[in-house]
């Protein structure tokens, strides 16, 4: 206990606790900093990039979090019901991109959304051309376009949660919910549902954090743009920390995001999580 | 219950370590010590002493590091007691870490910074030593042109004022933003190589009507649009006034007449189409490959993407500086020294450094650069290279403009913030979401809250 209690303390806590110093500062990475209190979180929450970051953050929670989860059940309540053939290989499929690294996501989907890459030409051979799209240019489908693909990557991981949580559902009470007369709806609601509280908890903490904290594929497709159409707030930290040098501004975004995933945390876990 | 104290009280001891470790001291002010000598005025060092000198360059891309390479064997064979230890990283990266790297107790050497917010920083915190008087004893203010030429790398010692004061560091490289252009199709369309603004913006309408895109550019990456703006503004506003603003002095704005028309331009430019479909969509790397392939007929870039046009295309893609209103030769384009090699003030060797970068940037290194096909800051001479090249025409146009001291910087030096701000508002820009006029304004209130 004693030993991953000194891990824990070096690697995580004591960062963390250094970044929240730093953001009472006014700070360049170089030079003394000096000290302004809590200025940078009066400059953050009043910014209005900051803001159009956190909103962005939002739209992303509906990709990586939302639609997987609504995905993930709809399979999940198709292969309990049918027996799917080669059901193992499907989940494998979906899952492989919680295995490839971001960066390699980003570049592929970069590839595909390119104005003249396989999607537009898709479009262009089945007589949708009008649909044709600079995907990732366009100041109205770049944030969808950059969401899109979170809701590829974790979807796989909602569906082998789900999949698996239900394998631990009695098969008496599907028996039970049959003999009742139910029909696949009334079962999936009344029964699977149910029973995915736990899991449902784990896949939504873990899916929003992921789109609150989303950074990779965004950096590697979009870095921001068009304009800020894609800026996002760990990107506002990046840019500000390594780039701009406003180590201290950045710190306080850091530390305001970090509440915001810590509280909503508690609160998923608190509503979603069967209590024992 | 009972179990809950130790365990507690374990945490509790564990966080109180952690605050200890984590000594809230003020930030940044545990730099180590620091020589400021400003460097003696002699061009030799002791070659009996075994040295190894760390350089940190962010050259990484395969002809350019050909020739980092090459230059750092030669180095060691005239001196056979020095060695130099190499670490390079791509652009993005190397600017995320240098300045960090730089303010370590093993700083490394000889290292590259950046003209603008990177230089200000490292001069700011004395993190590397003035050059003046190895630029004396080398002769490096005759060596790239004109003395003008090297005003990007001169600060004032606080770090306050750009563009006058001392010497801070000197290039390998040099940069100058023109027009490449695809022979062949130029030829097909019946064109010639514009010698007058009119001629070009007629081109491209001639292109545009046969099909052909204009003007290849992958915005995806936000900074390409930027230099076609760059560019567009040299022509349109007056090359001081550019200067000043992006030097930060006192009074200087971007929101001018010169800047609004150009803007109008790149707008209209947008409008009729004159850049490849969905250029907004499209990254950088993406739109370069595809114009060496033979699409497109004009890409407005710097000598950086040379490689990736000349390589498929050889001499068949050329190079020229935008054609100025009235068609007179040597005006003004955007275009500077690359980025500037400088000489860690923590170094226990600095002369050898001094030596060294005096090394990697003279006229047998020029030669070296433009062998491995990228454009050097010293004159190459008589060097090996093909009359008929891009990279002939780009180095005869680096010599012209550095020569007449008609280069302006590149805008986004002007704040630490002024990349987003200004590639994010052309992107703003060009696809109408945005007037010149509002344009204008967001870039100058970006500079204000900087330089006031």
């Amino acid at each position: 206990m004693l030993p991953a209690l000194v891990v824990f303390g070096v690697f995580v806590v004591a960062p963390m606790v250094d970044g929240a110093w730093i953001s009472l500062f006014a700070w360049d990475g170089v030079t003394v900093g000096h000290w302004v209190g809590l200025s940078n979180y009066r400059e953050a929450l009043v910014d209005p990039l900051v803001r159009e970051a956190f909103g962005h953050s939002l739209v992303l929670v509906g990709f990586y979090a939302v639609l997987p989860i609504t995905i993930g059940l709809f399979l999940t309540a198709l292969m309990t019901h049918a027996r799917v053939r080669g059901g193992a290989a499907v989940r494998t499929i979906i899952f492989l991109p919680q295995v490839l690294a971001a960066v390699v996501v980003g570049v592929a989907w970069k590839w595909l959304y390119d104005p003249s890459g396989p999607i537009n030409s898709l479009l262009g051979a089945v007589g949708l051309s009008s649909l044709e799209h600079s995907w990732l240019g366009d100041f109205s489908t770049a944030l969808p376009a950059v969401g899109v693909i979170g809701t590829w990557v974790t979807t796989g991981l909602c569906l082998v949660l789900f999949v698996a949580g239900v394998q631990r559902i009695p098969l008496s009470r599907y028996e039970a919910a049959r003999v009742d007369g139910a029909g696949p709806v009334r079962e999936f609601f009344a029964v699977t549902l149910p029973g995915l509280r736990n899991e449902l908890a784990v896949a939504m903490s873990l899916s929003v954090i992921t789109a609150l904290r989303a950074f990779d594929i965004i950096f590697v497709t979009t870095k921001g743009g068009p304009g800020n159409a894609t800026t996002v707030p760990s990107l506002l930290i990046y840019q500000r920390a390594f780039i701009t040098g406003e180590v201290g501004s950045a710190a306080a975004i850091g530390a305001i995001m970090g509440a915001i995933i810590l509280l909503l945390s508690v609160v998923i876990t608190r509503v979603v999580e069967e209590r024992r | 219950m009972t179990h809950m104290r130790p365990r507690l009280s374990v945490s509790l001891a564990c966080l109180t370590a952690v605050l200890a470790l984590s000594a809230c001291g003020t930030p940044g002010s545990s730099g180590g010590s620091v020589s400021q000598t400003g460097g003696a005025a002699s061009t030799g060092f002791d070659t009996s002493k075994q040295v190894t000198l760390t350089m940190w360059d962010t050259e990484n891309a395969s002809g350019p590091s050909k020739a980092e390479d090459e230059l750092i064997q030669q180095f060691e064979q005239k001196y056979p007691n020095v060695t130099v230890k190499r670490v390079v990283k791509n652009f993005d990266d190397y600017m995320a870490t240098i300045k960090l790297a730089a303010s370590s107790s093993d700083a490394p050497d000889v290292f590259q910074g950046n003209e603008g917010a990177v230089d200000r920083a490292l001069v700011k915190a004395h993190l590397i030593v003035p050059l003046d008087g190895y630029a004396k004893a080398y002769g490096w203010d005759t060596r790239f042109g004109s003395s003008a030429a090297l005003n990007p790398l001169r600060w004032s010692s606080d770090g306050n004022q750009w563009g006058v004061g001392q010497l801070w560091g000197i290039a390998q490289k040099a940069e100058v933003v023109g027009a490449f252009y695809n022979k062949a199709t130029l030829r097909r369309l019946g064109l010639q190589v514009p010698t007058t603004f009119d001629q070009f913006q007629q081109s491209l309408a001639v292109a545009k009507s046969k099909g052909v895109p204009p003007i290849m550019v992958g915005n995806l990456d936000r900074w390409p649009m930027g230099h076609v703006f760059m560019v567009l503004q040299a022509r349109f506003d007056q090359a001081a006034s550019i200067s000043n603003w992006t030097y930060g002095h006192a009074g200087a704005t971007f929101d001018t007449a010169g800047t609004r028309k150009a803007a109008t331009v790149l707008q209209q430019w947008s409008d009729k189409g004159y850049f490849e479909d969905g250029f907004n969509g499209v990254s950088q790397e993406n739109a370069a490959a595809r114009f060496g392939k033979g699409e497109g007929l004009y890409f407005i870039t710097g000598p950086w993407e040379n490689q990736t046009f000349a390589g498929p295309l050889g001499d068949g893609v050329g190079f020229f500086p935008l054609p100025s209103l009235d068609g007179t030769p040597g005006a003004p384009t955007t275009g500077s020294l690359s980025l500037p090699f400088h000489i860690s003030s923590h170094s226990q060797n600095q002369a050898v450094a001094a030596a060294f970068i005096n090394f990697i940037t003279d006229g047998n290194a020029a030669k070296v650069v433009i062998r491995n096909g990228d454009l050097p800051a010293a004159n190459p001479g008589a060097a090996a290279v093909d009359p008929n090249s891009s990279l002939a025409a780009i180095s005869a146009a680096w010599s012209e403009k550095a020569k007449a001291g008609t280069l302006t910087p590149y805008l986004d030096w002007a704040t630490p913030t002024m990349g987003d701000t200004l590639f994010g508002g052309l992107q703003q820009l060009s696809e109408n979401r945005e007037t010149p006029a509002d344009f204008a304004a967001a870039v100058q209130q970006d500079w204000v809250k900087t330089h006031s």
